[in-house]
């Protein structure tokens, strides 16, 4: 078990990720007019660079977490 | 442009926040709700305009009897659109916000490092087999952590893990009153468990039952 100072930053981590995952990803959608397509082809660019970055980084949590 | 935040019921005072891009908060009254908006001069989908719009939606959780959070990126011309795109609504404003009454969303991930270990098997019987060990170990955190945490849930959702270590990815709409029961099954696996790391994280908006949890369940 790695040592207790080393739990905030995970922690922070953490979440960051799950924060950023609900206000991109979950949440009312009302759409529905021509504003918000244009919006949405940006945030599909930006969903997606944080569900790839997201993948990684539990990964790479898991593995610190059972160091 | 406004950008809407969330909708919120009996909201008593807005948070001393600035909305994204500096300019204050607003409140639009819909149906029996406040709509809490800010006017933005163009889109912005920069990192700050997502943390801001988060830490909007967190500000108002305590300042009110419910909330239901919106999809960042939600904006409209002006005040009528959005009325407009309110009334299109089913379940309405009103019906959300009722099935979110009291309640806050925890989210709890389950990640085993071990797996990724293990060699990535060459013959499809390696493969199979290690696919097999995948779903076994999902049921079993299923039934060991999900049911229990279920039973102290309004309404949960469970998203299959697409890729890596997470074996277990839910959330879970939690009365307030319930948060300790919830967290202490929360410890009790995670000690039960030391192989696996547990995310436990909360309490949260509740984005992922914004659309109702008749939807949901």
């Amino acid at each position: 078990m790695s040592a207790v100072a080393n739990r905030r930053p995970l922690e922070e981590q953490v979440t960051l990720l799950e924060l950023v995952d609900r206000v991109l990803n979950k949440g009312i959608v009302l759409s529905g007019d021509i504003t918000l397509s244009v919006a949405g082809v940006d945030l599909v660019y930006v969903g997606l660079r944080v569900l790839l970055a997201s993948v990684g980084t539990f990964d790479r949590l898991a593995n610190e977490g059972a160091s | 442009m406004i950008h809407l935040y969330a909708f919120a019921r009996n909201l008593t005072t807005l948070p001393a926040v600035r909305g994204i891009g500096g300019g204050p908060l607003e409140t639009l009254a819909v149906e029996d709700a406040d709509a809490v908006v800010s006017r933005v001069p163009k889109s912005d989908v920069s990192q700050e305009a997502i943390l801001q719009h988060g830490l909007v939606v967190e500000a108002l959780v305590d300042r009110c009897d419910g909330v239901v959070p919106a999809r960042f990126g939600e904006r409209f011309a002006d005040d009528e659109a959005l009325r407009a795109a309110v009334e299109r609504l089913r379940p309405s404003v009103g019906e959300r916000l009722r099935d979110l009454d009291g309640c806050v969303e925890i989210a709890v991930r389950v990640l085993d490092a071990r797996e990724r270990d293990s060699p990535s098997p060459t013959d499809g019987r390696g493969y199979m087999r290690a696919k097999l060990g995948e779903l076994h170990e999902r049921d079993a955190v299923a039934e060991a952590l999900h049911v229990p945490l279920e039973r102290e849930a309004r309404a949960s959702i469970v998203t299959p893990p697409c890729a890596g270590a997470v074996v277990h990815d839910g959330a879970y709409l939690v009365p307030r009153a319930g948060l300790g029961t919830f967290q202490d099954r929360v410890d009790k696996y995670a000690g039960a468990h030391p192989e696996l790391t547990v995310l436990c994280t909360g309490p949260w908006a509740p984005y992922s039952f914004a659309a109702g949890t008749e939807v949901a369940a």
